[in-house]
């Protein structure tokens, strides 16, 4: 049975939300159709060619239920021993269901509207309406209609003009393991006004030490980003869920003119796990900067696709993607850059590099360009390699141990994604993180505990 | 210090060193010199240990043990080390990082503590400021876009933190102009010590101008054809490595064949 199928079936039964808000209905109800139409991905699929999800299609994932008390535990403690620590806003999510008492929304001024997306579909209809679905187009992202379809709760940020937020805000949504297979479909709306300036993490957090019988989880969040004129947003993914934890999301972007966008996507646990990201430079001067780094162990299968869209002269975008895949994992990366016509100097970069430390590590990486303008600079390329072994024993003369010096080196490699996060929490957290994970996976002890306040 | 004996290396199958006698005392400065190919960075690579250098004959030993049978971190806390003749650029990992990491490794192998951290780099400093080197060179990328003299004085460095005992030199005179040369020489000079020896590989007798060998060695074919002492470097520099160099000079070592592997 597809999972296409049994959601139909679902469908038969009374949806586990329902508004009094006739909007939300029929945008519901359009996003099932489109889902409903299109059929789920298979490999016959150019841009599913390397990613099988017959295991997820073929698991009996119902809603998750409200989390319990086990759940609760979990969650709770992961908050705090493990996720990013980044107090200031904070919004934590069970399983897709807001969990008022972990979160932190301190008083925010000047019409800043930080709110889980349930209470944002009662007080915030205007803005929903306005925004909700706008920089989503269902046709070949039958996963970004099913979160439409199924959205109930998630994350609503809205900055009017110049409006600015020093702090991070940390989204938090926790996967508890069990035996039962649950689904959930976090959505995330994030509107910057005019001038307006913020960061946002999401992190995706499983259980750390999951049970050996523990059931296949799957999270299907969207997010859907609009940036007025001149808005600058710094987005970081941060996804970390247990083997078992599958993950297929969708990051969708629409740019106006002089608006920046900067991307980091980090991948560092999870089963089967997809990134869909899209952005539209759609007006002059608009910038993206798209950073990921992504380190797979174990059996995990990572899939980044990234496509950017250059609509409109003058728009710059950069890709920096680097990878490092041990024992059986596998990585995919395709980056798609279009230069539309008129699209005149576009300036259109994408760099993706791989280090594989095992013989049965595998990456499929296809950086694409298709331009239709004839004034623009555009570059791309790609990388597969293994250790420096001129390295390893230049660093091993000077008296570093074999594991000493392959962490070293893979640090550094991973690292060069980080350099353009500005300074602060954000930067230093993510560098322990991905730091103390290459020492681990290099065999050593971590050099030092993540810092929490 | 250093005893090698009849030391034959491979590499890929084909000989290069076949069958070296050289002996080291602590104190002494010993020059290599030869032509191109001869094998003089094969012996100093070999010293240090690289994988690749497959030894098919003779003995090393150092401080009176079998150094062939440490891998390369266990002779760098032994106290061997070698300045490349082209230090490796590691992009993302700072100067002092690299700097900080290797001396705290080869302080926990010889079981000793980690250096505390204001004092390592109050060191470091005092001694970039000897090598007259540019502080900002520490927090960029080790040897990463570094020019061919900072290289060298970056080795040299190295060299006067990790305080090695027995330190190998392989063309760290190349592509020098005379003032880094001295620059570098000063350095390890500032090294030398009753304790320590130092072996120079070079192809010029130029740096030996600035450090002064105590023993010159002959390198060709893989084999050392000529010792003798400071001098000989000067003779080499006028009539160069020419083949009507006297095989039966009298500064010859005793080439003696007799000394087998099972020997100690």
């Amino acid at each position: 049975m597809t999972m296409a199928k049994r959601f139909c079936e679902l469908q038969a039964h009374a949806p586990p939300y329902s508004s009094g808000w006739p909007w939300l209905n029929a945008f519901r109800q359009q996003a099932q159709q489109a889902f409903a139409a299109l059929e789920l991905p298979t490999q016959q699929q150019e841009t599913w060619k390397y990613t099988d999800i017959r295991t997820l299609s073929e698991t009996a994932f119902s809603d998750a239920p409200p989390p319990g008390a086990t759940e609760l535990a979990q969650a709770s403690s992961a908050q705090q021993t493990q996720a990013l620590n980044l107090p200031h806003h904070r919004l934590t999510f069970i399983d897709g269901h807001f969990q008022p008492h972990l979160s932190q929304l301190g008083a925010l001024s000047n019409g800043i509207k930080l709110m889980p997306l349930r209470q944002a579909l009662e007080q915030e209809q205007v803005l929903i309406e306005n925004h909700l679905g706008s920089a989503v187009e269902y046709p070949g992202q039958p996963f970004a209609a099913l979160n439409s379809a199924r959205l109930t709760d998630g994350v609503l940020l809205y900055l009017p003009t110049d409006c600015q937020l020093s702090q991070p805000i940390h989204c938090l949504f926790y996967t508890p393991s069990g035996r039962h297979s649950h689904i959930s479909y976090p959505r995330l709306l994030i509107v910057l006004g005019p001038g307006a300036r913020a960061q946002l993490v999401e992190e995706y957090l499983g259980s750390s030490a999951p049970p050996a019988n523990a059931a296949a989880q799957c999270t299907c969040p969207l997010s859907e980003i609009i940036l007025a004129p001149d808005a600058r947003l710094l987005h970081c993914k941060v996804l970390r869920e247990s083997p078992q934890g599958h993950h297929i999301a969708g990051i969708h972007v629409t740019q106006a003119a002089q608006s920046q966008f900067h991307s980091i996507n980090v991948t560092l646990g999870g089963g089967i796990c997809r990134n869909d990201l899209q952005v539209s430079l759609c007006a002059n001067g608009a910038q993206s900067r798209l950073d990921g780094l992504y380190m797979l162990a174990g059996r995990q299968h990572l899939d980044n696709h990234l496509r950017i869209d250059h609509l409109q002269p003058g728009c710059r975008s950069e890709v920096l993607y680097k990878g490092i895949i041990d024992d059986r994992a596998r990585g995919v990366f395709n980056g798609m850059a279009i230069v539309h016509p008129g699209a005149q100097q576009s300036d259109a970069r994408q760099i993706n590099k791989n280090l594989l430390l095992s013989e049965s590590a595998e990456i499929d990486t296809k950086p694409e360009l298709q331009i239709d303008a004839d004034d623009v600079k555009c570059s791309h390329g790609a990388t597969v390699g293994q250790l420096d072994n001129d390295a390893l024993f230049y660093l091993g003369s000077r008296g570093m141990d074999q594991q000493t010096a392959r962490a070293l080196l893979t640090t550094a490699f991973a690292h060069e994604t980080l350099t353009h996060l500005p300074q602060g929490p954000l930067r230093e957290q993510l560098t322990a993180l991905t730091g103390a994970t290459l020492t681990r996976q290099a065999g050593g002890e971590p050099p030092d505990a993540l810092p929490h306040g | 210090m250093l005893s090698i004996r009849n030391l034959g290396v491979r590499i890929d199958g084909k000989p290069i060193l076949q069958g070296i006698n050289l002996e080291v005392a602590a104190g002494e400065v010993h020059a290599i010199m030869g032509p191109n190919g001869s094998g003089k960075s094969t012996l100093a690579q070999t010293l240090a240990g690289h994988p690749d250098y497959l030894v098919s004959q003779g003995q090393v030993l150092y401080q009176g043990q079998d150094l062939l049978s440490l891998n390369v971190e266990q002779r760098a806390a032994a106290g061997i080390f070698l300045a490349f003749q082209y230090p490796v650029e590691i992009p993302g990992v700072s100067n002092i990082q690299f700097l900080k990491s290797a001396l705290n490794c080869l302080r926990k192998q010889r079981g000793e503590t980690e250096l505390d951290a204001l004092d390592f780099l109050a060191d470091v400093k005092q001694k970039m400021r000897q090598m007259q080197m540019d502080e900002t060179l520490l927090y960029r990328g080790t040897n990463e876009g570094f020019s061919g003299g900072e290289k060298k004085s970056n080795e040299i460095l190295q060299l006067l933190v990790l305080q090695p005992q027995l330190a190998i030199l392989d063309e760290t005179d190349s592509g020098l102009d005379i003032d880094a040369l001295k620059r570098v020489a000063a350095g390890v000079n500032a090294f030398r010590s009753p304790e320590r020896a130092l072996i120079l590989v070079t192809h010029y007798q130029r740096l030996l101008q600035y450090l002064v060998p105590d023993r010159v060695h002959v390198l060709q074919d893989g084999r050392i054809i000529r010792s003798g002492g400071a001098e000989l470097a000067l003779e080499l520099e006028q009539q160069g490595y020419a083949p009507d160099t006297p095989k039966d000079s009298e500064d010859a070592p005793n080439q003696a064949p007799e000394v087998s592997d099972d020997d100690g």
